[in-house]
């Protein structure tokens, strides 16, 4: 997400033209939204941390001292120090390196699933909002079945259906978020159908499509951009979770979640272990919030200074 | 096969256990295990000016205590038959240190030339707890029970030997005649398992469907008081008891006033219990009984654990570890002894040599099978690997044919710490690994449906030729490797029709031999049972399976 939330915020302002044919709104909104995000210290703290794991992440085999499944018998569970910044796990790999290839893995969770759920979720949220009657009262019937289940629980439950493994983790964990996205989208919908352009889209003879397309869309974006900010995290989050409990990453894959797990066993005798994986793991998480934090009152205007 | 279905039973039930504590389980010849590189001797024995001293509780946990009843004719829970010994008595006693059969609930018996027919002469002065006396009828009534067939057979049916046990005769009242359809040269040992304690009959027409539950009444050293489900399970002193078999230190009535068996499932909790003085014993893993080391009020038990090794076992049926050269190779690339220096084991345990331990053969003897060992060599498994057609491909994995060799591994989660290592072995030589964790029951549906190429296997029990049969005797349901060999079931036929000692032992010797000649799993270590106990505790015993028996257990003040 972060990524694109970049582009979005640095990049489109200054190529206007690009976007001329766009609801016309949008432009000059960019530019308040970007400027109001460059005063919020929080969110650019985030958005640094971020960028800094996506880049270390990307660039993770020039940057890691050691290949990530590297053992050595020899050095099992030895503390941090000038060969091993993070210290070794149980079977003497090195816990930076580990950390370092574990954020790819973890980016990549919360990226893939909160795409699947900010997809399904957008579109079918539009849907009910600008059909409304039976396809609505459905819809939001399913939002509403898988919003009663706890997100942790229904990923446990589709995980016992699909079976253990990352890419299960990210179906599930996607699964689960897809009723928020669905409430949103159609929220925003709902009162964006009334407003003048599109009832003039509607009146030079728009398809339906055309009209939940370009100018229902771009127009509910705003919110579900933060609400796909903080959901990375949460995505993050619940997919260490499945690892830790043994669902998610299978070994040897250096996720942040079951290397805290396999940490734990050692958590006094080698502190190290367990820590370092659980910082990465606050660490992104706060980042991502923080961001998404400003991100939301950078959006809303009734916050702007 | 009705056989096979309850080895199957019984292999998950022991596998739960030992999943439950995330490994080492109870087992069978007591004794200080050899204590690890650097830690202080572990050590049983009270020092000789210390006498035992009567009274106190003690608190214990393995875990989880019993998931299903206690009443053993139905339990397949190891842990029930754990605590169960305590109230229960037993026909036979095994003294765990040689594995000789001692009298009990039975004075002395007579087995028929054919082997078929047991004459059990019992003690005439044993009363159960509610008062009732022990005779012959008991026993029948015992048996009847567990060998009815609109009951659950649990463990107790397998270990009388399920179809091949024919019927129960009271001869009279301190006289019983035991009939078998087919001849179980472990049918004496099996009587001493707290799974064949007897109950007392008036109890079980009592206590019906809470018989187990609400209730359980035997004749051991201890009674039982109450059992919270998920919380605790008391047992109390009884003072009565007064036919200990000669396998113990003293007689009479036990030392402690009371047992308390807590539920903790969570070994980091139960060992920060113990610490903290809550608990007097607790079930451990190696990892973190080693950080107990060097605690002065805290004592490591060892036993070695009663059972098959631990085994990275193979699947015969499945490419590539159906070629015998891969599996060769495997066991080459395995560096045995480098895994037991790993915080996983902290030093705890043998390197194994056999299938079986050598705790479990006569003597610790095992040369007859040892030569079939294979050794750690990874030039040969480089050269086996290439010999069967495996070249080394662009990312150091091997492919023939454009198929990557990657080992498939199904596992448990709570494994992992002992199959990762294994990872770098292998993939020095070129074979990859793709591992699977899940639960038990995920673990369990891949081994029956023989979708895996490795797995860690083992099981426990102190009975090697049932042991045997139920891995790879080729019938068995227990036989998730695919394993097929007729000279296997020939040898482990005769050894279970033996007579002698000998006899018995030389062919189980020679089935397990085919097995390593097959190489049909890498026989990893010999595991230990470990425990925490604090330094008051003293004079455990361990019964045959390995587990703590408090009898002559007492509290030092």
């Amino acid at each position: 997400m972060a990524e694109s939330v970049a582009q979005r915020f640095y990049v489109q302002p200054r190529s206007e033209t690009a976007h001329a044919n766009v609801a016309p709104r949008q432009q000059g909104q960019l530019a308040i939204v970007a400027r109001q995000l460059r005063r919020n210290r929080g969110a650019m703290i985030g958005l640094i941390l971020i960028m800094a794991e996506i880049l270390i992440a990307i660039a993770a085999p020039l940057v890691a001292p050691y290949p990530p499944l590297q053992q050595s018998v020899k050095h099992a569970l030895q503390p941090p120090s000038r060969l091993h910044w993070f210290g070794t796990d149980d079977i003497g790999r090195d816990i930076l390196s580990r950390v370092i290839y574990g954020a790819r893995i973890s980016l990549r969770v919360g990226l893939i699933s909160v795409s699947i759920a900010a997809t399904i979720g957008t579109t079918f949220g539009i849907l009910a909002g600008f059909h409304g009657g039976a396809l609505e009262k459905f819809i939001m019937g399913f939002a509403d079945i898988l919003l009663a289940f706890p997100g942790m629980l229904l990923a446990l439950a589709i995980i016992a259906i699909l079976g253990p493994g990352l890419s299960n983790v990210m179906i599930a964990v996607g699964i689960g978020s897809i009723p928020t996205y669905i409430r949103v989208a159609r929220g925003s919908t709902l009162s964006i159908k009334g407003c003048d352009y599109v009832t003039g889209a509607r009146s030079v003879g728009c398809s339906d499509a055309r009209i939940m397309f370009r100018y229902i869309l771009p127009n509910v974006l705003p919110p579900l951009i933060v609400l796909m900010t903080v959901g990375v995290a949460g995505a993050i989050l619940t997919a260490s979770g499945l690892s830790f409990l043994g669902l998610g990453a299978q070994p040897p894959t250096p996720e942040w979640g079951s290397i805290l797990n396999a940490g734990r066993t050692y958590l006094r005798r080698a502190w190290w272990f367990a820590v370092f994986p659980g910082l990465a793991i606050t660490v992104t998480v706060l980042s991502m919030n923080l961001l998404g934090d400003g991100l939301r009152d950078a959006l809303d205007p009734k916050l702007r200074r | 096969m009705n056989r096979s279905r309850i080895l199957a039973i019984m292999l998950v039930i022991t596998v739960i256990l030992s999943s439950a504590c995330s490994s080492p389980q109870p087992a069978a010849t007591p004794t200080t295990a050899p204590p690890a590189a650097g830690s202080p001797a572990a050590t049983t024995a009270p020092p000789a000016a210390d006498q035992p001293v009567r009274g106190g509780t003690i608190v214990v946990s393995h875990g989880q205590n019993v998931s299903d009843t206690l009443n053993q004719h139905t339990s397949t829970h190891t842990t029930s038959r754990m605590v169960a010994h305590h109230v229960l008595d037993t026909l036979t006693a095994v003294n765990p240190n040689d594995g000789s059969i001692h009298p009990s609930l039975a004075t002395s018996w007579e087995v028929s030339p054919d082997g078929k027919v047991y004459t059990f002469k019992l003690r005439t002065d044993v009363k159960f707890h509610d008062g009732t006396p022990f005779n012959a009828e008991s026993v029948k009534f015992n048996f009847d029970y567990t060998m009815r067939d609109d009951i659950r057979h649990g463990f107790a049916w397998s270990a009388l030997g399920g179809t091949s046990f024919d019927r129960t005769e009271v001869v009279d009242s301190s006289t019983v005649k035991v009939y078998l359809k087919a001849p179980n040269a472990a049918f004496l040992v099996s009587l001493s398992d707290g799974g064949l304690g007897i109950d007392s009959p008036t109890a079980m027409q009592a206590g019906g469907e809470d018989y187990g539950i609400k209730t359980l009444v035997g004749s051991g050293p201890f009674k039982f008081k109450e059992w919270v489900k998920g919380d605790h399970i008391t047992l109390v002193r009884s003072d009565e008891y007064n036919w200990a078999p000669d396998i113990f230190q003293h007689s009479g009535p036990a030392y402690l006033d009371e047992i308390i068996y807590r539920d903790i499932q969570d070994v980091a909790t139960r060992i920060a219990a113990l610490e903290a003085g809550e608990l007097t014993l607790a079930t451990s893993t190696e990892p973190m009984v080693a950080q107990l080391r060097g605690n002065p009020d805290i004592q490591i038990l060892l036993t070695p654990k009663a059972g098959t090794a631990r085994m990275y076992t193979m699947n015969l049926g499945k490419s590539p570890t159906d070629d015998i050269r891969v599996r060769q190779a495997i066991a080459h690339a395995i560096d045995k002894a480098a895994l037991l220096g790993l915080p996983a084991w902290s030093g705890i345990g043998r390197v194994a040599v056999a299938p079986i331990p050598r705790n479990m053969v006569p003597n610790g003897d095992l040369s007859a099978v040892a030569q079939y060992d294979i050794a750690f060599d990874p030039a040969k498994a480089k050269s086996l690997l290439d010999e069967a057609g495996w070249k080394v491909g662009s990312d150091g994995i091997r492919e023939k044919g454009g198929q990557k060799m990657v080992v498939d591994w199904a596992i448990t989660a709570a494994s992992v710490p002992q199959v990762e290592p294994v990872e770098q072995m292998l993939r020095d030589v070129g074979i990859g690994m793709n591992i699977r964790t899940g639960d038990f029951n995920f673990w369990i549906s891949e081994c029956e449906k023989l979708n895996y190429n490795m797995t860690l296997m083992s099981d426990s029990g102190y009975n090697t030729l049932f042991l045997l049969d139920e891995f790879w005797q080729s019938e068995s349901a227990g036989n998730w490797q695919a394993y097929s060999n007729p000279k296997f079931d020939e040898y482990l036929a005769k050894a279970l029709a033996g007579t002698t000692q000998q006899e018995i032992w030389n062919n189980a010797m020679l089935a397990m031999a085919e097995t390593m000649k097959d190489v049909q799993g890498v026989n990893a270590w010999e595991q230990d049972y470990v425990y925490g106990a604090s330094t008051a505790l003293r004079g455990v015993a361990y019964h045959e399976i390995g587990w703590p028996f408090f009898y002559d257990a007492w509290l030092s003040k």
